[in-house]
This record gives structure tokens, C-alpha cells and sequence, in this order.
């Protein structure tokens, strides 16, 4: 009986003990869940806010997209699709059904971008409240730049260089046209105006020469790679970040083409430089050079028949002017700059055996320039939309031109072409690319310089033509 | 031997303890499994923040190259809590031209390449994509 009554007294205790601890249990059970609950309820919450604060961002970039003046600075502004499917602002914040509401903000940074802000919040009850918040820029990247009417045109500004310069090529970086020249005719070989002002174009570095006659050139960045016919160093790289002090000082590096005075032409991609050369029985006519660090490295060469005096690089191929009889457009593939290869088929056979003096590629066009012919017309116009080396049809379509064609560059749209020429009428002619595929009349307009077309570069950010004559730098603008 | 009446305490508090320990053990499970939803909702924040990020750097370097083909990149920009890097703008002139950009924020880092087709006279994209290690532009 003793045993009997002191157990039934540790059973209570066990029960007790045991209630005790399963509630002790089921409370930090209960407790946990809750708590875990609301965690994984916030951590919802705050995905679903991001996910509408992106959304609201991407809906500003399509208003974008589709009209840049639809943005204004300001805010807060909700963004909601409107009647016609298309996103929209629509009052100061636009709430879903579950309570979340998601405004941006456009602060605008400069004139053609906007800093926004894109904030989703939320107050779902005591626990379930906070907001998310985005920042991000739109630009206005996608504008069209839009250009004058070049049918008509009128001489802004000029400057003639006394003496006989002259004058080969001519390209514009930032406030700066450059100039190479003959030198030695008395020339310079190389001229750099400032043309910050159209109208009054100036002489600045009037100290600078070239070591002899300069040819074509190439601007990356703040760096000039220009071609001279010195018999040592063809291809010279200048430090141009201070155009109006250039001098000899400047020189970075500079490469020695094999044989003497043959470099003409010059292109630039991705830390290679492409030099084409005149023609030579035993040396290669076009070589690749890398540019690291300012250095220059010969790194490939490659034979081709007849001189190559203009290039332009597309699509991993050099095209070329050459003075190939059967090539007169010249192609070879520089996808590996270490292993320079001939394009298939070569490149393309004009009638006759005129030179071809100037290249440029535009689009799926590809102008070509050539040495004036009796029987010929100077101005090609290949389309290469179906195949790397022109394979007609369509095109190839011709523009009597009258004279050796120097120079030749199209506007990036494709609308028109500028022609630097020795026609004794019109030593500058624009013409209308559609037109001429087309069957038109392509000319657009010309103008009748005091002495031979040599260069021409179009700014489309200026809208500018610049256009060198022997002794003169013209600086047209649309519009009469 | 003890009979069943003797030890029916200690398995009610066995029992107790066992039970108790699974849900201790599921509790534990559950309170992890929180912990990484919650982890999980600032990555996915933190992923926006720097997607963002990324593509404001993306709009900037296009309309500085839009507006100046010679432009080279090579800057770091902020915006709100994240950075990004703008790498070197590989090519030359008007066609072929590359953009890459890669953003961080905190521990989590985005990386974009624009391969574009043309600038001018309106910016073409041939590409726009995210990617796990750049290799259209060289650090």
C-alpha cells in the first residue's frame, strides 16, 4: 500500500510535468510557425514590390520608345496600360488589387536623359508593411538624327593655304578638321584646324610638319594614325589630345612599311591597324599591325596585285580600291589579323582597267571611286546585302562622275553621297544613292571649287560637310 | 519486472519528449526554411537593384556613344545603392560597335553585352543580353 500511494503521487508529477512541456512545445511550435509565416509573407512581399517596381521601370522604357517628349521631369506618376494597350502615366501611383502601390519618379539629368525612381509599397496589415525601391536612367539613345536638306548647299566658312599644300584628305574629330598635304611641294603634310566655329575656320599647330607627303589617316579616341611617304616610317601615331600644340614631341610611335614611301591607305578595328600599300614585285601590298600601348607591331602581310589606295573595313573584311586590273574592288578577310587571307573570289572586275581611287561602305552599299575613263563611269555603287564579295544582281549601279574620284563618304542614313573630284566643273558633287538604284537622276547638287576635289568627311553630329580643294578647307551646310 | 500501472508516467513523458523533439525538429525545418525565403527575397531584391543598376549604365554608355562614336568607356557610375563599370567600348566609327557593363550590388553582380549594329543616324542593336562572364569587351 506504502509503493501504491507514493507512485500515484509521481504520476501526477509526470503528467503534470509532461502537460507542462508538451504545451512548453506546442507554444514555441506555434510561435515558430507564426513567426515563419510572417517571414515568408514579407519575403513575398518584398519580391511582388520588386517585381512591380521593375515593372514600372520597363514600362517608362517602352513610353520611351515609343515618344521621347512623353517623358517629363517629375513625379510621382503611375504607370498603367492604357485604353489602346500601350503603357501610359496615369495619375500618381497605381495600386493593385492586393495592395501594393508602385510610383516613379523622372529626375531629369541633362537633356536627354532622366534619372527615375521606382518605388512599390505596401501596408497589409501591422506586420506586412514596408516599400522597395528602384533606381535606374533612360536615355534618349534611340533618337533619330535628323539632317538638312543637302540638295541644296551653301559654303559656310573656308580658309585657303597660300603656297601650293596640296591638300589629300580631310577628317573631323570633335572641335578639329585634319588636313594632310603634300610636303614637298612646301606643303605642311599635315593641317589642323580648329572649326569650332563653322564660319571662321583657323590654322592652329601652324608649326607641325610630317616628315613628308601625307596620305590617308585614321582618329581613335585622342589618337591620329596618319600614313607619310618618309621612306622609314610610313604609318606615324600621334597623341592628339592637344590638337593646337602638336608637334614632333606628340609622335607615340611610328612603323616602317617594307620597301620605301608605299603606304596609302589605313583603317583601324579593335587594336589592329590595316595599312594597304602601293604595288611592288617582291613586297606584300596590305599589312596588319597590332596597337597595344601605343606601340605598333607588324603582325601579318599579304601580297595583292595593284596599289591599294583607299580601304574600309566590314564585317571582318577589308575592302579596298585597288589598282588591280581584274580586282578593281579588292577584298581580303581579316577575321584573324595574324593570318590576313584572300577574300573568296578576290574582289570584284570593273570593265577597263582604271584605277580605283576611293572606297566607302555605307549599309549594305559599298561606293567606289575610280581614275576618270573615256568609256568608263567613276562612280560605282554595289550592293553587298547578299554576299561578301559584290555579286550582281543587284547593282552594280554607275554615276558619271568626269574626273579621278579621290575621296567619296556617304551619310551614315544612306542619303547622300559627297564626291571629291578633279571635274574642272564640279570638283564637289552630291548625289542620291536610292536614286541612283533606282534609275534617276542622281545628282543632287555640286559645287564648282577654284581647283581640284581632293577630300571629303561628313559630320553628322554637326551636319557639316568639310571639303578639300588643293590649297582650300570649305565647310558646307544644307540648305541654300 | 514493473508492471504497465508502475511505469505509465515515464512513457507519457517519453512520449512527451518525442514528440517534442519532432516537432522541435520540424519546427527547426520550418525556421529554416523562413530564413531562407527571407535570404532568398533580399537576393531577388538585391538582383533588381542591380539589374537597374545595369541597365542605367547600358542607357548612359548608348547615348554617349549616339552622340560621340570616339567614346571609349572606361568609367564607373553610381545609382542609388549600386555602382556599375562601363568596360572599354570596343570598335571604331559608326558600325560593329560593342558595349559591356557589369554592375554590383553588395554581394551580387550583372553583367550586360550590347552588341550594336549601327549608331548612326539611329542606334541599331544587334544584341542586348545578360551574361555570366563578358567576352565581347577585355577588362
Amino acid at each position: 500500500m506504502t509503493a501504491y500511494t507514493k507512485r500515484s503521487g509521481f504520476m501526477l508529477l509526470d503528467a503534470l510535468l509532461g502537460a507542462a512541456l508538451f504545451a512548453v512545445f506546442i507554444a514555441a511550435v506555434g510561435v515558430t510557425i507564426l513567426v515563419g509565416q510572417i517571414g515568408f509573407l514579407r519575403s513575398g512581399d518584398a519580391s511582388r514590390a520588386t517585381f512591380l517596381s521593375e515593372k514600372a521601370l520597363e514600362a517608362v522604357r517602352t513610353i520611351r520608345d515609343a515618344d521621347w517628349d512623353s517623358l517629363t521631369a517629375g513625379g510621382p506618376y503611375g504607370v498603367s496600360l492604357g485604353s489602346g494597350g500601350t503603357w501610359e502615366f496615369s495619375g500618381t501611383g497605381t495600386t493593385t488589387s492586393d495592395g501594393y502601390t508602385t510610383s516613379v519618379t523622372l529626375t531629369a539629368s541633362g537633356t536627354d536623359a532622366f534619372l527615375i525612381t521606382s518605388n512599390t509599397s505596401w501596408s497589409i496589415s501591422q506586420d506586412r508593411s514596408g516599400s522597395v525601391q528602384l533606381e535606374s536612367m533612360v536615355t534618349n539613345w534611340r533618337e533619330l538624327q535628323t539632317i538638312g536638306n543637302w540638295n541644296s548647299i551653301s559654303v559656310e566658312g573656308s580658309t585657303i593655304i597660300s603656297g601650293t599644300p596640296l591638300f589629300q584628305k580631310v577628317l573631323v574629330s570633335g572641335n578639329y578638321a585634319y588636313v594632310t598635304s603634300n610636303r614637298l611641294s612646301g606643303g605642311a603634310g599635315l593641317y589642323i584646324f580648329d572649326v569650332s566655329n563653322f564660319s571662321s575656320p583657323q590654322r592652329v599647330a601652324s608649326s607641325f610638319t610630317l616628315p613628308s607627303n601625307g596620305h590617308n589617316m585614321t582618329i581613335v579616341g585622342d589618337r591620329l594614325f596618319v600614313i607619310s611617304e618618309d621612306t622609314s616610317a610610313e604609318v606615324l601615331l600621334y597623341d592628339i589630345s592637344d590638337p593646337e600644340n602638336l608637334s614632333a614631341l606628340h609622335l607615340l610611335d611610328s612603323a616602317n612599311v617594307p620597301g620605301d614611301s608605299r603606304a596609302r591607305s589605313i583603317a583601324y578595328y579593335d587594336d589592329y591597324i590595316y595599312i594597304g600599300a602601293t604595288e611592288d614585285g617582291t613586297e606584300a601590298e596590305f599589312y596588319s599591325y597590332s596597337v597595344t600601348d601605343d606601340e605598333l607591331v607588324l603582325v601579318d602581310s599579304h601580297h595583292t596585285d595593284g596599289t591599294l589606295y583607299d580601304m574600309v573595313l566590314k564585317d571582318a573584311y577589308a575592302y579596298m580600291a585597288s589598282g588591280e586590273n581584274v580586282a578593281e574592288l579588292r577584298l581580303v578577310d581579316i577575321f584573324d589579323p595574324a593570318d590576313v587571307q584572300d577574300a573568296p573570289g578576290n574582289g570584284y572586275n570593273l570593265t577597263d582597267t582604271n584605277d580605283a581611287l576611293s572606297v566607302y561602305g555605307f549599309g549594305t552599299g559599298m561606293l567606289l571611286g575610280r581614275a576618270e575613263g573615256g568609256v568608263i563611269e567613276e562612280l560605282i555603287l554595289f550592293d553587298i546585302a547578299g554576299s561578301i564579295v559584290p555579286s550582281p544582281p543587284p547593282g552594280p549601279y554607275y554615276f558619271e562622275v568626269s574626273g579621278n574620284v579621290y575621296d567619296v563618304i556617304v551619310e551614315p542614313g544612306g542619303r547622300y553621297a559627297f564626291i571629291a573630284s578633279d571635274f574642272s566643273d564640279k570638283e564637289m558633287q552630291i548625289i542620291l544613292p536610292n536614286t541612283l538604284v533606282n534609275g534617276g537622276a542622281a545628282e543632287a547638287t555640286y559645287y564648282d571649287a577654284s581647283s581640284a576635289g581632293r577630300g571629303v568627311h561628313y559630320d553628322l553630329a554637326k551636319d557639316r560637310l568639310f571639303f578639300v580643294s588643293n590649297d582650300t578647307l570649305f565647310i558646307f551646310q544644307p540648305g541654300s | 519486472m514493473q508492471s504497465p500501472r508502475t511505469s505509465g508516467g515515464y512513457i507519457y513523458l517519453l512520449s512527451v519528449l518525442v514528440v517534442g523533439m519532432i516537432a522541435a525538429t520540424v519546427t527547426f525545418s520550418f525556421l529554416l526554411l523562413a530564413t531562407s525565403s527571407a535570404r532568398t527575397g533580399i537576393a531577388v531584391q538585391r538582383s533588381a537593384i542591380t539589374m537597374s543598376v545595369a541597365q542605367a549604365c547600358a542607357e548612359y554608355a548608348l547615348r554617349q556613344l549616339f552622340e560621340n562614336p570616339d567614346y571609349t568607356g572606361n568609367e564607373t557610375r553610381a545609382y542609388g545603392a549600386g555602382e556599375c563599370d562601363i568596360l572599354e567600348v570596343v570598335g571604331y566609327g559608326n558600325e560593329n560597335r560593342s558595349i559591356c557593363i557589369e554592375a554590383t550590388h553588395g554581394s551580387v553582380t550583372r553583367r550586360l553585352e550590347i552588341l550594336i549594329k549601327q549608331l548612326l543616324p539611329q542606334v541599331e542593336i544587334f544584341s542586348w543580353q545578360e551574361v555570366s562572364v563578358i567576352s565581347a569587351c577585355s577588362y
